[in-house]
């Protein structure tokens, strides 16, 4: 395995490409095949979302977990209060400009292979609140979205038909080798936010290269910090 | 104080639920009754609309276009209609405002998309929503009056008017 390595101002950082590419022609041999296709349907039979409401779309969610819905007949039904624990992350509701870096965040914390449902106009593209100085217009400025399911809020059943569409995107992404065909963010915010503005600051150091704004580098998974060389040795 | 009191009502909640009815409604085979005003699609009919823009007008968030033509008897031709379904919040106000009940809610609400772009919806694309719903609700519009059956092709037929 080669670590390709950037220069980060004296600290290089390994970087690994989360998906792990297979080459071509192994990929259509049979056993893989069969094995992706048994991956994929395993995936897509247990998506586990984060506990994720964010404005009144996350009572529809609250809805749709409840009897009378049941994403429990999906095998969606265990909200997961940790990222680490979920597969899938269902943006219900506004994304302010000050919420955008924990979002981006606890994206980047969830284990691969993951998925986001952008539930409701807000998070499609800012709904009632498009032409407002708050809020993110769309969520997929900061992470990438496989399904956009509309409405404000959208009925659980949407929600319902949004999940068995990600289930179809699921089935589809092992079919083409695993790639995935939703577009990822840019990290280019110089359009929204003005230069200097500390949530642009946060948001850009939360994109490759992942160098926060005094020039540290940043864990490529989590967006963490790394800890202190000197804490230790100095007690 | 009796032990196992708590664990006896605890079993007897759930023997009292076992025969109530199962209120789970399998979604994609059985859909349920929603009410005539349930914040779902708009449905746009073309042989009701008469270009005036007061939905347009009435949109909080201004995700209507209107673009009319006049004719020579002094009546619009309805050039470019077109919703912004990413933007839409199923307010319904559009809805109220427009004199002839030609715009309304009542569409289907299982439009998910993986490309938010599709959301848009242009003249012809409400065209194809309206003439769906209209085949499937035995040509009923929404707020109950039947529809002519002839108005399945209205952009043409109105234009040789
Ligand atoms: S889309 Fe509508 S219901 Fe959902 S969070 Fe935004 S305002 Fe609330
Ligand atoms: S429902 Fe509300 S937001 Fe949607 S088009 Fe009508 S007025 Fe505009
Ligand atoms: S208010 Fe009604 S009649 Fe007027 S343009 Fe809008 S949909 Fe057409």
């Amino acid at each position: 395995m080669v670590f390709p390595t950037i220069d980060t101002g004296g600290a290089p950082i390994p970087l690994l490409d989360p998906v792990t590419d297979v080459e071509e022609e192994l990929r259509s041999q049979l056993l893989v095949s069969t094995v992706d296709k048994v991956f994929g349907w395993a995936r897509r039979s247990s998506l586990w979302p984060a506990m994720f409401g964010l404005a009144c779309c996350a009572i529809e969610m609250i809805a749709t977990a409840n009897a009378r819905y049941d994403l429990a007949r999906f095998g969606a039904e265990v909200f997961r209060a940790s990222p680490r624990q979920a597969d899938l992350m269902i943006v219900a509701g506004t994304v302010t400009w000050k919420m955008a870096p924990p979002v981006r965040r606890i994206y980047l914390q969830m284990a691969e292979p993951k998925w986001v449902i952008s539930m409701g106009s807000c998070s499609n593209i800012g709904g009632p609140f498009a032409h407002g100085y708050s809020t993110l217009p769309g969520v997929n400025n900061v992470v990438p979205v496989d399904v956009y399911v509309p409405g404000c809020p959208p009925r659980p059943e949407s929600l319902l038909a949004g999940l068995m569409l990600l289930q179809q995107v699921i089935d589809d992404e092992h079919a083409h080798n695993g790639r995935k065909r939703r577009p990822e963010p840019t990290g280019d915010f110089s359009k929204m936010l003005p230069e200097g503005d500390p949530i642009r600051a946060e948001l850009e150091s939360l994109f490759p290269p992942f160098l926060s704004a005094d020039g540290q580098p940043r864990d490529r998974f989590t967006g963490a910090l790394p800890h202190d060389q000197n804490f230790y040795s100095s007690r | 104080m009796v032990f196992g009191k708590g664990m006896a009502k605890g079993l007897m909640t759930v023997l009292k639920h076992v025969r109530k009815p199962v209120v789970t409604v399998q979604f994609p085979e059985e859909e349920r009754n929603i009410p005539p005003r349930a914040r779902t699609n708009l449905v746009w009919f073309v042989e009701r609309c008469t270009g005036c823009s007061t939905c347009a007008q009435s949109c909080p968030d201004g995700c209507i276009l209107v673009d009319t033509e006049p004719r020579e008897d002094g009546s619009f031709l309805v050039n470019r209609y077109e919703i912004d379904f990413r933007l839409c919040m199923y307010c319904g106000l559009c809805t109220e405002a427009c004199p002839y009940e030609a715009i309304q809610v009542g569409g289907s609400y299982t439009n998910v998309v993986t490309n938010p772009n599709h959301l848009y919806k242009d003249k012809e694309d409400l065209i194809e929503l309206a003439n769906e719903y209209l085949d499937q609700h035995d040509w009923v519009y929404p707020n109950g009056q039947k529809a002519v059956q002839q108005t399945v092709h209205p952009s043409e037929r109105r234009q040789h008017h």
